[in-house]
């Protein structure tokens, strides 16, 4: 990678125990549309067909090999499975009463560190977000600062810190609930939602084979 | 039929005249950044070159690598960096970076670049986002100049962004980059390039316009404005979603476009669409189809889901107003599955 690092870093684990329990709840048609809703069409359906499925819901232009046919009603199975991550492009310790971004709708309420990240409403990152949202950086929670914009947003970390370079978990399983609240979309709009600039990446974390 | 995004391309090339227009005799530089704010990079780059930008934003290396690929030897501007950010690649393509800090600097000379890379030192004027503060900012022109005595970089440009808050904010921070580049010329810096102003303050605050304007979203034919529209300013929008009726029921419409197209769920429920000559209610946005109110239509059909609004359809200005949003987000979001069609 020559750039900036947004990632999209899926857990192969958790799907496959998503998999697995709604195998065991019966389902039998898994739900692959929108790119399997921005986790990847492909590595989603292999998964799913290494768990017996063969039948799956699809959108129009997304085609399935011999021995895989369509169906209706479709279960998602992507629950937990997806963490946004950015980077710290820059720290800045501002005083209280610090105004941030566009429109200057944000004030620092007391003196704060505040770090710019390199993720916006180009990556997916809903602009409804704004000033609401959270993120965190080393274990600490931040507030989103102002306005996101097309490709940053800013996150006030209070008396926290941060160093450039630092990864940022936009989305975990319990922020991407509270980042779809906020955006009036549903997680899977969400994640369907993600923008071409954020790279895919799947981590095997040493349990099943792939 | 599936959604398309149909690209007028001379409604581009006009936006572009229009802005040039405006700016001169200060310069264009044309945002490209998001992929064109989703119209698509590699197909507008050009056709902005052509119609009076001398220059292209493009906002990381990655981007600018892809315009050089694809032939483009215009001037292009990259000033979003991260820790594996390929300086040494942008060096050897010729991309002028901005820069807001020593460490960036540090690294492009790490890089080494073999000629000098041309940089546009940052000042933060209010934003607080990219940029040195002023407390920091003699020590980045001092660690620029000390670079460019080593043949690592050019001390090229002074820049910054404004926060679009008020006119007097903005005049504040015009202000403010005047200070700087104060400061930076008492420490030895001359600046062939002095930008500030992005589209609404191109358009509006013809002091900000410098050497430069960074013109975006305008370009694009949409209003950077909450008060006046892309069209009332003289503008076309370049992009326009259409899709088709799938199904009909008493009273209503399935189309073919969803939220997996990049359709704002968040616009419900005030959104429309436009569909057999009239404005028709959004009732619901799936997945891969959404629900029209709609009486008379057949499969078939064509629906309009934003454009320039000439016929009465919805404008994507409509669609931000709807979704609490900005036009801006409202078309970069349009997903890449959706088919780009060029029309000129």
């Amino acid at each position: 990678m020559a750039g900036l690092l947004r990632e999209a870093r899926l857990s192969a684990f958790r799907l496959r125990s998503n998999l697995r329990a709604i195998a065991d709840s019966g389902a039998s048609v898994v739900d692959l549309r929108a790119d399997a809703y921005g986790h990847g069409f492909r590595r989603v359906l292999d998964e799913s067909r290494s768990f017996g499925f063969t039948k799956f819901q699809v959108s129009p232009g997304q085609t399935l090999p011999p021995g895989a046919m369509t169906a209706p009603d479709g279960v998602p199975v992507y629950e937990g499975v997806l963490t946004l991550v950015g980077e710290v492009v820059a720290v800045k310790a501002l005083p209280a009463g610090s105004r941030i971004s566009y429109g200057y709708t944000y004030r620092t309420v007391a003196d704060s560190t505040v770090a710019l990240v390199g993720l916006g409403y180009a990556d997916g990152l809903p602009r409804l977000g704004s000033s609401r949202a959270t993120a965190s950086t080393g274990g600490r929670s931040g507030t989103v600062a102002g306005r996101i914009a097309m490709d940053q947003f800013v996150l006030d970390l209070g008396d926290g810190e941060a160093t450039v370079g630092d990864e940022v978990v936009v989305w975990d399983a319990d922020r991407a609930q509270e980042w779809s609240a906020l955006a009036r979309r549903s997680t899977l709009d969400l994640f369907a939602g993600l923008g071409h600039r954020v790279h895919r990446r799947w981590l095997d974390e040493g349990q099943a084979s792939t | 039929m599936t959604a398309r995004a149909i690209i007028d391309l001379d409604a581009f090339r006009h936006n572009v005249r229009v802005l040039a227009a405006i700016a001169a005799p200060s310069a264009t530089m044309l945002a490209v950044k998001a992929n064109a704010y989703g119209h698509g990079m590699l197909e507008l780059a050009p056709i902005a070159l052509e119609s009076g930008a001398s220059s292209l934003a493009v906002l990381d290396i990655p981007a600018a690598l892809a315009l050089r690929e694809a032939g483009v030897t215009a001037p292009l501007f990259a000033w979003l960096h991260g820790l594996k950010s390929d300086f040494g690649a942008a060096a050897r393509a010729g991309v002028e970076l901005g820069v807001s800090s020593v460490h960036e600097l540090e690294a492009i000379e790490a890089a080494r670049p073999g000629h000098p890379v041309r940089v546009h030192l940052k000042i933060d004027t209010g934003l607080h986002r990219n940029g040195a503060s002023p407390e920091e900012w003699p020590a980045l022109v001092t660690a620029a100049l000390a670079a460019e005595k080593r043949g690592a970089v050019t001390v090229f440009g002074a820049w910054s962004h404004l926060a679009d808050a008020s006119e007097e904010e903005d005049a504040a921070a015009l202000a403010a980059l005047h200070e700087a580049i104060a400061v930076a010329e008492a420490l030895g810096a001359r600046f062939s390039m002095v930008h500030l102003a992005a589209s609404s303050a191109g358009i509006r605050m013809p002091e900000a316009r410098l050497d430069l304007v960074r013109f975006g979203i305008a370009a694009y034919g949409i209003s950077p404005f909450d008060d006046i529209t892309g069209r009332e300013l003289g503008l076309i929008a370049v992009m326009t979603l259409v899709t088709t009726v799938t199904s009909v029921e008493a009273g209503a419409a399935t189309i073919g476009v969803g939220f997996g197209d990049g359709l704002a769920g968040g616009a419900l429920p005030r959104a429309e669409a436009w569909a057999g000559g009239a404005r028709a209610r959004i009732l619901s946005i799936g997945v891969d189809e959404s629900v029209i109110e709609a009486h008379n239509l057949s499969v078939g059909d064509e629906v309009v889901l934003f454009g320039t609004g000439d016929a009465g359809e919805p404008t994507a200005e409509e669609w931000a107003n709807w979704a609490d949003s900005i036009g801006d987000e409202i078309v970069v979001r349009i997903a890449q599955r959706v088919e780009r069609v060029y029309t000129d």
